[in-house]
């Protein structure tokens, strides 16, 4: 009778727990799921948002990601986009350590106030950011040759041949903060004891650093590293704003995102340009499961 | 009774009949609650949108359908920015929200009618008397296939715009007509040696009409007998030879104005680029008082001439490529009758000249050279330009493809590789036959 009362609770339980579970299941399934599926599916086909294609599109099996991987322009993009990966992280991990260090450090007050400046960025959305930086490095008006011709330095041509750069700047900008948020909460999870001994013991500060650190926080540290990477491969946001509608000629800020959205919707061949996505799909897939292997370790 | 009392009682039954008939009709027919109808009108927004709400055409086309045929009609106006406007009109229709009226440019036409997004409107035309007061240059560039599938809402040219005060400081003879392209290399070499100042002597294109120089040499880029379109001819490979000179012979025009997006029309304005070639609306939409680059004094600083010809026996002595917005409606309107009646009104005389002044558009109807536009030596100018020497590209299947190739050939081969003519063309060849496939494509030479 007893059990009989066990099982009965256990199963009320697992039902209000799926009842829970059904809206939040079924809006991944309408907006994630099906829409990733007819996209994986549409990037078999030649279909084309205009002209004979549209309506009668033919499945063409891997001819896309043939197309794909033996276009010069998807690999001059891919380059682009390692660039621009390689370098934000860097940027984004070495900005958001030194900001973590700042916000968990002792030594400093009104680190609270500084936490949410800092956090500003990362919470406005990317088109307003792009917005105002386009202003800000317009060769001729903008505010940052201002300053510089006012520093009596050359001004640069922050929109084209520092294009790339400017791009990987304001994304660093304004996402260097996940890389604070992750390293705060890594450097807040060191027990305070290790500091005080080795402060018994008269260590330096950057013995500290690379004895007790940076062996704590190494997995924190790599899962960060790839997070940011993962963050900024499907980046699309900063290099649309910054190119528009079409590539530039040498196809300097064209990511891999945006090669997908030109090939989609500017050239209209949307089978082509959701294969290209697909790809994008797969890398970030696989770092996902080196993240996920990660955290295991660590476990 | 009488006779006649019978007789003019008869009068009196029938006169109370024709009455009470009458009241009746008025009572339920004619004040029966109108029809509610919603019409959906996508255009860009910005100076496009504004015109239209504007105009009063929307407001003239309720009444008259409230008037006419007791329907009562919502015109909702949905607008998508002007850059990128294509892209996300056929990002719409795609997705399956097609709206009853849509500006279109008319290169996306054929895909368009492939994809059954626009309704056949000749029969609609057919039946229109307004019909044969449109120019024929116009309704000859508008049929697909021998069918109408849009009705234009203006027309526009392609043109030399140049600076006067520029050619004044460089010697040269204003006003100014080139009469060939070596002409207009001439003027800018001069005036890149005695006026240094100026940034950008010539901009030699407008990206959306790159084809010019074929029509200025007497080309073809379709030939709708075999509906094939050229890739190889004397024609394209003098295409590639005027703009690898502008770059590269002459170096009249900085590869910096394409690799970089200069902004011509602002450069213009500034008086840092002299010889710009582009469209007509740049005289009021972008250098007209209160536009963004106003030109004060613009009659006296602004000079306009004729694109030349190739010289070449065969060739046309001016060419003015012609382009073209216009009206299409939706192939899965609910309403196609209604929508044709408010496309009606938004091409009226009276909205279409009044466009075509405040814009420096053309008009593509021969009734609205009214009022201020009749007035406007610029608009006079063009007109008569489009009617004399207006080539227009076909609207064959494939033709936004073409030109996409083209561009692209120029940019990046042409501009940023600095391959030579020959070269560019065996890369676009290449290129449209890989694009359309071999068999809608043919070579001239």
């Amino acid at each position: 009778m007893k059990e009989i009362k066990d099982r009965v609770k256990v199963n009320a339980k697992i039902l209000v727990l799926t009842l829970f579970l059904i809206p939040a299941l079924i809006i991944l399934v309408i907006f994630q799921l099906i829409p990733t599926i007819w996209t994986i599916w549409i990037g078999f086909t030649d279909m084309a948002l205009v002209g004979k294609k549209f309506l009668h599109y033919n499945f063409v099996g891997l001819e896309n990601y043939i197309k794909a991987l033996s276009d010069s322009y998807f690999w001059i993009s891919m380059k682009v986009t390692l660039y621009y990966c390689l370098a934000s992280l860097a940027l984004r991990f070495l900005l958001g350590l030194a900001a973590a260090f700042y916000i968990t450090s002792k030594a400093f007050k009104g680190k609270g106030v500084m936490a949410a400046i800092f956090l500003l960025p990362y919470i406005i959305p990317g088109a307003i950011h792009s917005y105002v930086w386009l202003s800000m490095l317009e060769p001729d008006y903008g505010t940052v040759n201002r300053v510089l011709r006012a520093l009596n330095l050359p001004p640069q041509s922050w929109t084209y041949e520092r294009l790339t750069e400017s791009i990987i700047a304001v994304n660093c900008w304004a996402g260097y903060a996940l890389a604070m948020l992750v390293l705060a909460s890594a450097l807040t999870s060191i027990p305070k004891e290790y500091y005080e001994i080795s402060d018994i013991y008269g260590a330096s500060r950057w013995f500290k650093f690379r004895k007790i650190t940076l062996p704590l926080i190494k997995y924190p540290l790599i899962l960060t590293l790839i997070l940011i990477f993962k963050e900024d491969i499907d980046d699309f946001t900063y290099a649309y704003m910054f190119t528009g509608e079409t590539p530039y000629p040498d196809y300097k800020t064209e990511l891999i995102s945006l090669y997908a959205y030109h090939k989609a919707f500017s050239d209209f061949e949307l089978g082509f340009g959701c294969a290209v996505g697909f790809i994008i799909a797969i890398i970030v897939f696989v770092l996902t499961l080196l993240q996920l292997k990660m955290s295991e370790v660590r476990g | 009774m009488s006779p006649l009392s019978k007789r003019v009682l008869a009068i009196i039954i029938v006169i109370a009949i024709v009455v009470v008939g009458a009241v009746t009709y008025y009572s339920f027919v004619l004040t029966k609650p109108p029809r509610k109808v919603e019409l959906t009108l996508f255009t860009k927004a910005g100076l496009w949108a504004d015109f239209v709400r504007g105009s009063g055409a929307i407001e003239r086309f309720k009444e008259r359908m409230l008037k006419e045929k007791n329907i009562e009609v919502e015109v909702k106006l949905l607008t998508a920015p002007h850059r990128g406007y294509s892209e996300k009109l056929v990002a719409t229709l795609a997705a399956g929200t097609v709206p009853d009226v849509f500006w279109v440019s008319l290169v996306m036409i054929p895909d368009m009618v492939e994809s059954g997004y626009v309704l056949d409107l000749t029969p609609y035309v057919e039946k229109w008397d307004e019909w044969g007061k449109f120019y024929k240059t116009i309704k000859d560039m508008i049929r697909c296939k021998g069918k109408i599938y849009a009705i234009p809402n203006d027309a526009a040219i392609i043109i030399i715009y140049y600076r006067k005060d520029i050619f004044k400081k460089a010697g040269l003879p204003v006003p100014w007509q080139p009469k060939t392209w070596e002409d207009v290399f001439e003027a800018a070499r001069i005036i890149k040696e005695k006026v240094p100042d100026v940034k950008v002597p010539l901009s030699p294109y407008y990206g959306g009409e790159i084809q010019t120089p074929i029509f200025s040499a007497g080309g073809k880029i379709y030939d709708p007998t075999d509906g094939k379109f050229i890739v190889k001819s004397k024609e394209i490979l003098f295409l590639f030879k005027v703009y690898y000179d502008a770059f590269y012979t002459y170096k009249v025009t900085p590869r910096e104005l394409i690799l970089e997006r200069w902004d011509t029309r602002k450069l213009f304005q500034e008086g840092k680029l002299a010889i710009l070639v582009d469209g007509t609306w740049c005289y009021s939409e972008k250098w007209g008082p209160g536009m963004a680059y106003e030109i004060p004094n613009r009659e006296e600083t602004v000079g306009y001439a004729y694109l030349p010809g190739s010289g070449a026996a065969g060739a046309p002595k001016y060419v003015v490529t012609m382009r073209d917005y216009a009206w299409a409606i939706g192939a899965k309107s609910e309403h196609p009758e209604l929508a044709f009646e408010l496309i009606k009104e938004l091409v009226k005389p009276e909205v279409m000249s009044s466009w075509g002044y405040k814009t420096s558009h053309l008009v593509a109807r021969a009734d609205a050279v009214i009022g201020d536009y009749a007035k406007d030596v610029f608009l006079k100018w063009n007109t008569e330009a489009m009617e004399k020497y207006g080539v227009a590209k076909p609207l064959a299947l494939g033709i936004r493809k073409y030109l996409k190739v083209l561009q692209d050939t120029v940019k990046k081969e042409l501009v940023t590789e600095g391959k030579t003519p020959e070269e560019c063309m065996e890369a676009f060849a290449a290129a449209v036959t890989a694009e359309l496939g071999a068999d809608r494509v043919k070579s001239k030479l």
